[in-house]
């Protein structure tokens, strides 16, 4: 339910959002014509910015199940030995030499 | 499938189907997959000098000319440490006249190849020379120490590998591997509260890193004592918490935090054992672990191992005995 109103929010957000993009496209049009130096956007126009923005950060925070990101995942994948592989560190007279023999019978 | 089914990570399920892949190629050499092979061996640290050395050697002998410049003699490099590994003495001799010829003999990289074909031939004392030499060059030169390390403990004298070792770190203070080593040594002396203060170097190094933890864990719970069975449980399960088990249907590789529920329900069997009062929260801990663990067995092995550890569950039940 509370998705579902999420994502209603999100549509109105962006809709709106739009809606000042074209009327600070029309301010400018009416200063063209009029011949008025363009000295910023209105007030009303930033403060409709300013609450799509709102809506659409809650509407899209709300709108799904958010995932914790984790630091460690990749090193889940990782095989528990491989931590105690110490390439730095190997010695040679271990039991290699027969197993290849073996291996490649 | 029943070798899949002892793999316990994404790696080395990988790494199998390389090896699966390279094998039922037949008689025709596949020289790409071989470096792609060879390529996720260098990038992934696990160890398989048997499959380098039977396939890569024939991908740098004959199909040197294909590959990367740089990577061609990472490869070579590669090849002739699991040649060396795998007891092969006449091939990487013959690599290392090619490394030799291509960048000198003075190259320190080349000197150092060059002391590891002496050590597997059981010339130390020329590869502890050829070390020094390269030591009294460059001082600070952190693999050659370290190989010095490594000849005293191949020769089984810890006491001067050990004695070796600790003069390297007070230089190369945040090497991990070292500090892992030298807690290798000293858990083989018996010596574990020596053992923990090298773990909590590598815990601080690596506070991400899962294992680690479980490995500083098992060594509490190896020292005894009841106080160190809890703060070894409260290690495990912070273990757990880097490793989640809570997103177990989602993994696409069998869980790797097995250990730690093993060494949770180790500890808290031996507190009880102990006569050590468990408080209520580590009786639910426990609950938990046993469940998780048949569970897991249940879907990712056979059932002779499902019966394995409903024995060692059996066991090391603490509810049904008193």
């Amino acid at each position: 339910m509370k998705r579902g109103i999420a994502k209603i929010f999100c549509i109105i957000g962006i809709s709106i959002f739009l809606h000042t993009v074209y009327s600070a496209l029309q301010h400018r049009k009416y200063l063209r014509l009029t011949d008025q130096p363009f000295e910023g956007v209105p007030f009303d126009i930033v403060v409709e910015c300013i609450i799509s923005l709102f809506l659409f950060a809650w509407g899209i925070i709300n709108s799904q199940f958010l995932i914790p990101i984790k630091a460690s995942t990749h090193l889940a994948k990782k095989s528990f030995d491989s931590y105690d592989y110490r390439p730095n560190f190997t010695v040679f007279n271990h039991r290699g030499k027969y197993l290849n023999e073996i291996l490649n019978k | 499938m029943s070798e899949m089914l002892m793999l316990t990570s994404s790696d080395s399920i990988e790494i199998y189907r390389y090896e699966e892949k390279i094998r039922n190629s037949g008689r025709s050499f596949n020289w790409v997959l071989v470096r792609d092979t060879l390529r996720f061996l260098r990038k992934s640290k696990i160890r398989k000098s048997n499959l380098v050395s039977k396939y890569g050697l024939k991908l740098v002998t004959q199909y040197l000319n294909k590959l990367d410049d740089q990577e061609g003699y990472d490869t070579i490099e590669q090849v002739i440490i699991a040649c060396l590994d795998c007891g092969d003495e006449t091939n990487p001799k013959k690599l290392l006249e090619q490394l030799k010829s291509k960048f000198g003999k003075d190259s320190v990289r080349v000197q150092r190849i060059q002391a590891l074909c002496y050590e597997s031939n059981n010339q130390l004392a020329e590869a502890l020379q050829i070390f020094e030499s390269i030591l009294k060059k460059y001082p600070s030169d952190a693999l050659s120490m370290k190989r010095q390390v490594a000849i005293f403990k191949g020769q089984g004298n810890l006491n001067k590998a050990i004695q070796v070792l600790n003069a390297y770190l007070q230089i190369y203070m945040c090497d991990l591997e070292a500090w892992l080593e030298l807690s290798s040594f000293h858990i083989s002396y018996l010596s574990y509260s020596t053992a923990l203060y090298c773990l909590e170097e590598v815990l601080l190094n690596a506070p991400i890193n899962f294992v680690f933890y479980i490995k500083y864990a098992e060594t509490l719970y190896c020292l005894g004592g009841s106080e160190n069975y809890n703060s070894a449980i409260q290690y495990y399960t912070h273990s757990l918490e880097l490793n989640s088990p809570t997103e177990m249907d989602k993994l696409d590789h069998p869980p790797t935090f097995l250990p730690a529920i093993y060494g949770i329900i180790m500890s808290i069997y031996s507190m009880c054992e102990e006569g050590h009062p468990l408080k209520e929260s580590q009786l639910k801990l426990m609950e938990w672990a046993q469940n998780n663990l048949l569970i897991i067995t249940k879907k990712y092995s056979s059932n002779d191992k499902l019966n394995l550890v409903k024995h060692f569950i059996d066991s090391t039940d603490i509810f049904n005995k008193d």
